[in-house]
């Protein structure tokens, strides 16, 4: 579908809910497109007549007519025509036309399996069978994942003035989905408040915008999709609201022909994008339908929409008559695999880790056509045509292949700088072209790891490797080639021993392909643990060699063992494995799995992720063996753990600090400073509050660096994440929640030491007081019963407190101060009146008048009597 | 011989905490600790205040603990509010090991 309908859609959805319509701003966030575009296209549909401007500020537009055209899909392979799919469909159907509203479901499975399509048909056949239309909103919620703020905006809408920023009141999705479905894929992202908010949706039918205090009613159907276990990934009480979840099978079981009815949808829909319909040879065909396909049918769609680019930019500058995909075309996960055994090249990555594939859409055919005619009307070569073309192709098809392959491209927070990895992505088709082979993109990873490290560690000049022999002359070449593309991220141009050591390094990457390595393999405890910290170790990397297997906790040791047998047969290259595992028998079993398997085991216990990186790192290098990289892993992994520690004690000399954030210091920061230094109790009075400014670029601030240094940082509180990852961050609307700040008290109670001891104490309950206060007068009155009194005092007090507005400390020091003076009273001493003066706070009358009968009730016990003023002097001790 | 420290027990009028300063004064001396505890009450406290390296105010006068902070800062007074339970039972080894903990917390807090 266009862009302009969907823009169409979206008011015309909008404006059935709300007359007044909406904002360009509002289009622009709900379909992801800038503002300027949403704004581009509805005045595009102002001039057409379909959508009413209504001047102000903003401007808001409204839809005046439905829009014509529903979508039409020409291709449809629709779920019931798939065997695998049919049972799910019929229970999927009965639960949504369920009595009187239907019954929310939960999709379930790996990522690629079709959830979002399946939760778009189920859409489908409800309105079909309702007769009308319904309003389908469908939403990712790992989108804002690292936003909960703008997560439970989106969904909920917010209240004006509900926290810095929110300046208008803004509907949600789940108003828009008002009498129709509402998808939340990737729902086990949502934060718990925001489960919580979900289930009592589900249970009442009501709803609050963020900060608002009025619930809302809407009637909507729910289908969540997750690709995590629900019960281990959603609140129990969330997960139970679903009575129906449904498992997707992954692609690798379902049938042959299923997989060939796929193949063909998409080659055809890719056709009808081209124009032209694709041949496909058949022993593409047969890897298509036989490959390894990990993503699932989003993996093999995207996989296909590779092979055709690629193909029909074959055709643009050849000239062909038709689109044929040759084996060449094929990204090399499908081209690789064929023994069907090996899983080397495409060890699962983590669901969570996959992106959604960016859309390849006619337009991106439409251009390359378009530019293939501009170029021609310049009259240029062929060859520059084509490469002019492969410029414009080359950025869409990397992006597919990275999303396909779970390359997530370029790592954000990559082990490697981007800048460097630039310099040596430019000069790669070089560096094959001169060494007249191709190069596999780890070995550029491995190269680019080595010149980092080369500069970080400031540069040593190394003299033991002179009177090696030099690489021949290709190496040689392609190394300073390779060191001119580094001058831009250098300062100095790279020493001779240096260019020398990267022909080496080269000619021995490329003599010893691929299976020059030590395999590292995790194993641990648990359903993910293992394989989530290989995930994060694979992503920092760029690279998908750190293997992993889960050991679920009941599973028997003789079956873990013989998963790990068969594990590290499969990655041996011929090095070894270091195997990290956590605890218990998995630390032992090394040995026997060496002999078994004849391949040299060694193991490291305690596996941690920052250890799983370092072993991933050095693997990647050449030149190590296993032993020495058991023992410098090792070494490396017990000083973290002491530094660690030193750390901690550091911690607890440092002041106490929470961190108030804004971009620009003196907005929002200090707002919350202020109702901060406010609202901290007493108990927390060492905590010092500063407010920083963040820089909003790369959400980091040299101040805040510095306060994390000298302080113990508790927590960072405001409207920026300052990219703190190990500091607690409070979004500022948080704590405008009860949740928010008990999460915040949590934390200060958390990090109150014994430095001040007043933080040992306890809270005290109004119950306990008679008992504390009588065992204390015990100890230092010598003529009044304590026992009496404070049994006098434990009925007649509450009156008191009722007046004074006292908490149980303050009330304790009245009791004592009672007792003392009535202690010296009955030996006959004139305790001394309060001086004040009259300035002073009314006091108020009902104050006076309870302390006077509680005075009374103690004259009359004790039979003695109390000097003129003294009720005036308690009621005023209490209100001080 | 090094000068004794001075401790200062606030309460509403001088009363308790003349007790409770004797209290600690007898735990002190049982453990063999040069203390001089006194006892004040919030009308009297302020122009003595700086003779003083100890600062404890009671519960019923907990709530001036904020006005008295920069006070205390600024002169190098350790200032900390007795804990409710230890008040009300008038356990003066409590209040001396609160008393320790806060000299010794000060202390880290000025180096560090």
């Amino acid at each position: 579908m266009k862009k302009i309908d969907l823009v169409e859609q979206t008011l015309y959805r909008i404006t059935k809910n709300n007359q007044e319509g909406t904002t360009a701003e509002e289009i622009s966030s709900l379909l992801h497109i800038d503002r300027s575009t949403a704004s581009r296209y509805l005045n595009q549909l102002v001039q057409m007549g379909v959508v009413e401007k209504h001047p102000g500020r903003p401007v808001r537009f409204s839809s005046l007519k439905k829009p014509s055209e529903t979508l039409s899909r020409p291709n449809i392979l629709k779920p019931e025509d798939q065997e695998s799919l049919q049972p799910i469909v019929e229970k999927a159907k009965a639960a949504l036309l369920y009595p009187p509203r239907g019954l929310p479901i939960l999709l379930y499975g790996e990522t690629g399996v079709g959830k979002s399509y399946m939760a778009g048909y189920l859409a489908e056949v409800t309105a079909q069978y309702l007769g009308h239309d319904l309003p389908f909103v469908s939403f990712n919620c790992a989108e804002y994942a690292q936003n909960p703020q703008l997560l439970m905006g989106h969904l909920f809408g917010v209240k004006k003035g509900a926290f810095t920023g929110a300046d208008t009141d803004r509907s949600g999705l789940v108003q828009q989905a008002n009498g129709g479905l509402l998808f939340l894929d990737e729902i086990h992202r949502l934060p718990e408040a925001g489960q919580e908010m979900l289930f009592h949706l589900i249970d009442s039918g009501y709803y609050r915008r963020l900060g608002e205090s009025k619930q809302r009613n809407v009637n909507i159907l729910l289908i969540g999709a997750t690709t995590q276990p629900p019960d281990h990934a959603l609140l129990p009480t969330l997960s139970r609201r679903f009575p129906v979840k449904i498992t997707l099978p992954p692609l690798r079981k379902r049938s042959r022909q299923e997989r060939e009815q796929l193949v063909n949808l998409f080659l055809s829909i890719e056709g009808e994008q081209m124009g032209a319909r694709p041949i496909l040879e058949p022993e593409c065909r047969e890897a298509f339908l036989t490959y390894d396909c990990r993503g699932n049918v989003g993996q093999l769609k995207s996989d296909i929409q590779i092979a055709c680019a690629q193909a029909f930019l074959r055709r643009l500058h050849r000239n062909e008559p038709t689109v044929t995909i040759l084996p060449d075309d094929l990204p090399h996960s499908v081209r690789y695999i064929k023994d069907g055994d090996s899983t080397d090249e495409q060890p699962s990555l983590g669901n969570s880790l996959a992106e959604k594939p960016p859309k390849m859409d006619q337009s991106f055919y439409d251009r390359l056509v378009h530019f293939q005619h501009e170029l021609e009307s310049k009259g240029l070569s062929a060859y520059e045509k084509a490469r002019k073309l492969q410029q414009l192709a080359e950025p869409f098809v990397q992006s597919r292949i990275d999303s396909s392959q779970f390359i997530p491209a370029p790592p954000k927070n990559s082990l490697l700088e981007a800048s460097l990895m630039d310099c040596f992505r430019k000069v790669w088709n070089q560096v094959e072209a001169l060494l007249e082979r191709t190069i596999p993109l780890s070995y550029l990873t491995t190269l680019a790891l080595h010149i980092q490290a080369w500069v970080k560690a400031g540069k040593p000049a190394r003299t033991d490797e002179g009177n090696l022999s030099s690489s021949p002359p290709p190496f040689r070449e392609a190394a300073e080639l390779i060191a001119q593309s580094l001058l831009p991220y250098l300062s100095d141009p790279l020493p001779e021993v240096e260019v020398n050591r990267i022909a080496r390094l080269l000619q021995h990457g490329v003599e010893t392909p691929e299976n020059g390595r030590i395999a590292v393999l995790v194993a641990a405890h648990g359903d993910a643990s293992a394989s989530s910290m290989a995930d994060v170790a694979n992503a920092l990397m760029g690279e998908q060699h750190i293997h992993a297997v889960d050991i679920p906790l009941h599973q028997p040791t003789t079956v873990a063992y013989n998963r790990l047998a068969k594990t590290l047969r499969e990655i041996d290259e011929g090095h070894g494995v270091l195997m990290l595992v956590d605890l218990g028998s998995l630390t032992t079993m090394g040995e026997s799995l060496s002999k078994e398997t004849g391949i040299a085991v060694s193991t490291i216990a305690d596996v941690h992720l920052s250890m799983v990186i370092d072993a991933g790192r050095r693997s990647l290098l050449p030149g190590w063996d296993l032993p020495l990289l058991t023992e410098t892993i090792r070494n490396r992994s017990v000083q973290r753990i002491s530094v660690h520690q030193d750390d901690s004690k550091q911690n607890l000399q440092k002041r106490r600090l929470i961190a108030t954030v804004c971009l620009t210091g003196e907005g929002a920061a200090l707002t919350l400073d202020s109702w901060l230094q406010e609202h901290l109790s007493t108990v927390d009075d060492d905590v010092e509050i500063r407010p920083v400014q963040i820089d909003l670029q790369n959400r980091r601030s040299p101040l805040l660096e510095h306060l994390r240094e000298n302080h113990q940082l508790l927590a960072v509180v405001g409207t920026v994440q300052p990219d703190l990852p190990d500091v607690p961050f409070f979004p500022a609307w948080e704590l405008l929640q009860p949740e928010g700040v008990a999460r915040l008290e949590d934390l200060l109670k958390k990090t109150r030491d014994d430095r001040e001891t007043e933080s040992e104490e306890t809270s005290l309950q109004v119950e306990e007081i008679p008992t504390l206060v009588e065992q204390g007068l015990m100890e230092t009155t010598s003529h009044l019963n304590p026992r009496l009194f404070c049994r006098i005092l434990k009925e007649t007090m509450p009156s008191v407190r009722q007046a004074a507005n006292l908490d149980p400390a303050r009330e304790t020091g009245l009791w004592m101060h009672l007792g003392a003076l009535m202690d010296r009273l009955i030996q006959g001493e004139v305790p001394q009146r309060i001086a004040h003066s009259s300035e002073e706070n009314q006091i108020p009358f009902a104050l006076i008048k309870a302390w006077t009968d509680l005075l009374n009730r103690l004259s009359s016990a004790f039979s003695i009597s109390f000097p003129d003023g003294m009720a005036e002097d308690l009621s005023r001790l209490s209100v001080i | 011989m090094k000068k004794p420290l001075r401790v200062l027990i606030i309460c509403g009028l001088g009363g308790t905490s003349h007790l409770l300063a004797k209290k600690v004064k007898e735990a002190a001396q049982r453990r063999n600790i040069s203390f001089d505890v006194e006892a004040g009450s919030i009308l009297d406290f302020r122009n003595r205040l700086t003779q003083f390296e100890v600062l404890l105010l009671e519960p019923q006068v907990r709530h001036m603990k904020k006005e008295l902070q920069s006070v205390a800062k600024r002169d190098g007074i350790a200032l900390g509010a007795v804990d409710p339970r230890s008040f009300a039972t008038m356990d003066g080894d409590a209040v001396l090991d609160q008393i320790l903990h806060l000299l010794k917390a000060d202390l880290e807090i000025n180096q560090g």
